[in-house]
């Protein structure tokens, strides 16, 4: 139980003392002694104020006191509330592309929830907070294909943090991310400093280039040989080329059977017909030559960064489909006509590419694996490829001390939860009813000698 | 056989104390039998007294012839004649004298007063009279018989104190001529009995007071208490802490009031507390000194 004004409570303390003063005070006909001198006594009141070793009217004080205690104890406001937990954790998770292995997330956050810890999901959207109530079984987002603010992140963190604090008496902030630059905004630092303790940092390692999902999956043609391809002899040449995966489908002019990106895995599905042009495009009758094809890569999704350019003897044989809210150019050819789209789909998308690539070393080219990994920017945009912060950086925050900080509970507390207070007024007015016909029947009866 | 005891036996030492003291008249006496008191009567006893020349109307018999024959001149032998001087010892037993509750010390002690001056009075071969108004009054004629002190014990014994029967009525029944000891605290109708006792007084009579004052009521208990006058139901009074230097002033400016109004009426006022030795206030009362030195209040 809390009062959320223990002031009249107190002050209905103080009224309850008074009034046993009061009782022990109690003006009353003092002890009769015959004088026969008496006249000579000043005259006065009858009835003198005394101080008495215990209280008079006992029934009467009793009811009093209770009742006033009743009345502070209503206008104290108790509310009745849980006990609270020595420590509660706001666990904020990284469900940003940021992250390179969703298994090291869950590991971390089975170690570090538990029951009735608050589970923050970020990314660069609002995701569902999740109260812990069994650490083995926390159900978390897919990961995101983009990287959010972290400053948005801390901020839900610390008002969690604030919820937490009346189940718990101190509360820490859990940090589970890779920490990488493309989340940390010109907000971040200030977000930081709000929090007056320090923010328990469990880093993740960052997704990157390098990691194990960046693989480029070439589906060839039947019979036809990786080493004959030169996209294939490419994406192997050139690696870990993206964020994630991306399945370039070579197989016929319809390029290939994939229908779109997944969402689980966030693979990357590129339909690029070995010859010809892809579904949907229109072969161009007279068939000419361009040397170069831009594709841009977009970081963030926020700002072109840099673009990749393929310089060569292309033949160009298509014409891409027109434009409209669901296809958009992602690559052109160096007189501005488009050379590769992206069309919508249901969860995704997919990219065609309408580009014959020429004999020679173009595949093999730095460039090549560049424009690659601009085809493996995510649908929706997102990043290419990401920056872990570095540790000096964050160093002030995670220094700062004690990382649990001690909560008050907040007064806001719903009051809908304090049923008690028309109890205690209810049974106050009972009392003074009680005390009102007690007074009265004895006001009726003589009164006794003194 | 049971031996019925003596209603003085409780008060011997307290007669014996006074025993042999005498309580002369403070004036001629106008009574006629032979006593000891002066009397107011030139007679022929054989104390001589003085010479006073004749004057017709005279008894010749009381001529001194023999002056006569020697010297020519007429001259009559005057002698004092003693007599007796009947007292009067009127004890107020209103309730007021019940006090305190329970010792009834102001009765107790102006009974034994009383008695020890009708001793004293008996002593002197004085007829001593009781008067004990009240409820059941008690009255006793004045007499000299051996005895007088044992019924007047056994009377006052008897009167239990009550009511508040006023005591100048009383003094009405007195002769003129007699000495009166009013022993009273003075809280009933003490005007009217300073009245009377001025009359009489002037008429040549004789009048002691003695006032009685219980030790409880120059020093009552402490504390809050509601003083009740037995005499008057409605005079209820709170007598705290506060108001008892209030109370002691006003009882002690009331007994000084009181003794200097009986003293400038003529009579005789001693005032006693109950803690007093009873043989020295009687011997107070009947020292034929200066009164102004006899008793003053506490």
């Amino acid at each position: 139980m809390r009062l959320l004004a223990p002031i009249f409570l107190a002050l209905a303390g103080l009224a309850a003392a008074i009034t046993v003063v009061l009782h022990l005070l109690a003006v009353r006909r003092p002890q009769e002694y015959t004088l026969p001198t008496a006249r000579f006594v000043p005259a006065g009141a009858v009835r003198a104020t005394s101080m008495a070793r215990t209280p008079t009217d006992i029934l009467l004080l009793l009811l009093r006191i209770a009742t006033l205690l009743l009345i502070g104890a209503a206008l104290a406001r108790p509310i009745l509330q849980p006990e609270r937990s020595d420590l509660g954790r706001v666990l904020l998770v990284d469900r940003s592309a940021a992250v390179a292995n969703d298994n090291e997330v869950m590991e971390r956050l089975s170690a570090l929830a538990r029951e009735g810890d608050l589970v923050l999901q970020f990314a660069d959207s609002a995701l569902p907070v999740v109260t812990v109530s069994d650490p083995a079984g926390i159900q978390l987002a897919p990961v995101s294909a983009t990287v959010g603010s972290l400053t948005t992140a801390l901020l839900s963190g610390q008002r969690a943090a604030a919820v937490l604090g009346d189940s718990a008496e101190r509360v820490e902030i859990v940090l589970i991310s890779p920490l990488v630059q493309e989340q940390w905004d010109a907000g971040t630092q200030e977000a930081l400093e709000l929090w007056p303790g320090a923010i328990r940092l469990e880093r993740l390692r960052a997704a990157t280039t390098d990691s194990a999902r960046s693989v480029v999956m070439v589906q060839l043609p039947d019979g036809e040989g990786a080493g004959s391809d030169p996209v294939a002899a490419g994406a192997a040449l050139a690696g870990k080329v993206a964020l994630f995966p991306i399945v370039i489908a070579r197989t016929g002019e319809n390029g290939g059977s994939a229908s779109g990106t997944s969402s689980a895995t966030r693979s990357i599905l590129v339909r690029w017909p070995v010859s010809g042009v892809p579904n949907g495009w229109t072969v161009r009758e007279v068939r000419d030559t361009v040397s170069a094809v831009v594709a841009y890569d977009f970081a963030s999704g926020n700002a072109v960064r840099a673009a990749s350019t393929l310089a060569g003897p292309f033949e160009r044989s298509g014409v891409a489909p027109d434009l409209d809210g669901d296809t958009r150019a992602i690559a052109w050819w160096s007189d501005g006509e488009v050379a590769a789209v992206q069309r919508s789909v249901s969860e995704g998308c997919v990219r065609e590419v309408g580009i014959a690539l020429p004999d020679g070393d173009l595949a093999l080219r730095p460039s090549f694996a560049r424009f690659l990994a601009a085809l493996s920017v995510p649908c929706d945009g997102g990043v290419a490829s990401l920056t872990p912060v570095a540790d000096s950086l964050l160093q002030p925050f995670t220094n700062r001390g004690e990382t649990a900080v001690p909560f008050e509970r907040s007064s806001a507390t719903d009051l809908s939860a304090a049923p008690l207070v028309p109890w205690l007024l209810a049974g106050a007015l009972a009392l003074l009813g009680a005390e009102w016909v007690v007074r009265r029947r004895q006001r009726g009866m003589p009164e006794a000698a003194a | 056989m049971t031996v019925s005891k003596s209603p003085i036996a409780s008060h011997g030492a307290l007669l014996d104390a006074v025993r042999g003291l005498r309580w002369p008249a403070t004036r001629r006496v106008s009574g006629g039998l032979p006593g000891a008191h002066r009397s107011r009567m030139r007679g022929t006893s054989s104390e001589f007294s003085e010479y006073r020349p004749y004057r017709q109307g005279d008894d010749p018999r009381r001529l001194d012839w023999k002056l006569l024959a020697r010297s020519d001149r007429a001259y009559i032998r005057l002698a004092d004649d003693h007599s007796v001087l009947a007292t009067y010892v009127l004890v107020d037993a209103s309730a007021s004298m019940a006090f305190p509750a329970g010792s009834n010390a102001k009765w107790e002690v102006a009974q034994r007063i009383a008695l020890a001056l009708c001793s004293v009075v008996h002593a002197t071969g004085d007829p001593v009279a009781l008067l004990v108004p009240g409820p059941r009054p008690v009255r006793l004629a004045p007499r000299t018989r051996s005895g007088t002190v044992s019924d007047i014990a056994r009377s006052l014994q008897s009167v239990t104190p009550d009511g508040s029967t006023p005591l100048s009525p009383s003094l009405d029944m007195v002769p003129r001529g007699a000495r009166v000891v009013i022993v009273s605290d003075f809280l009933g109708d003490a005007g009217n009995l300073l009245s009377r006792a001025r009359e009489r007084v002037a008429s040549g009579g004789e009048v002691h007071a003695i006032h009685v004052v219980a030790r409880e009521e120059l020093d009552p208990p402490r504390g809050a208490r509601l003083t009740r006058d037995p005499e008057q139901d409605s005079v209820r009074r709170p007598l705290s802490d506060a108001s008892r230097a209030a109370y002691l002033d006003a009882f002690g400016q009331w007994r000084a009031e009181l003794m200097a109004d009986w003293r400038a009426a003529g009579a005789g006022f001693t005032a006693l507390v109950t803690d007093e030795p009873l043989d020295r206030v009687v011997r107070r009362v009947v020292a034929p000194v200066d009164r102004s030195m006899s008793g003053s209040p506490t």
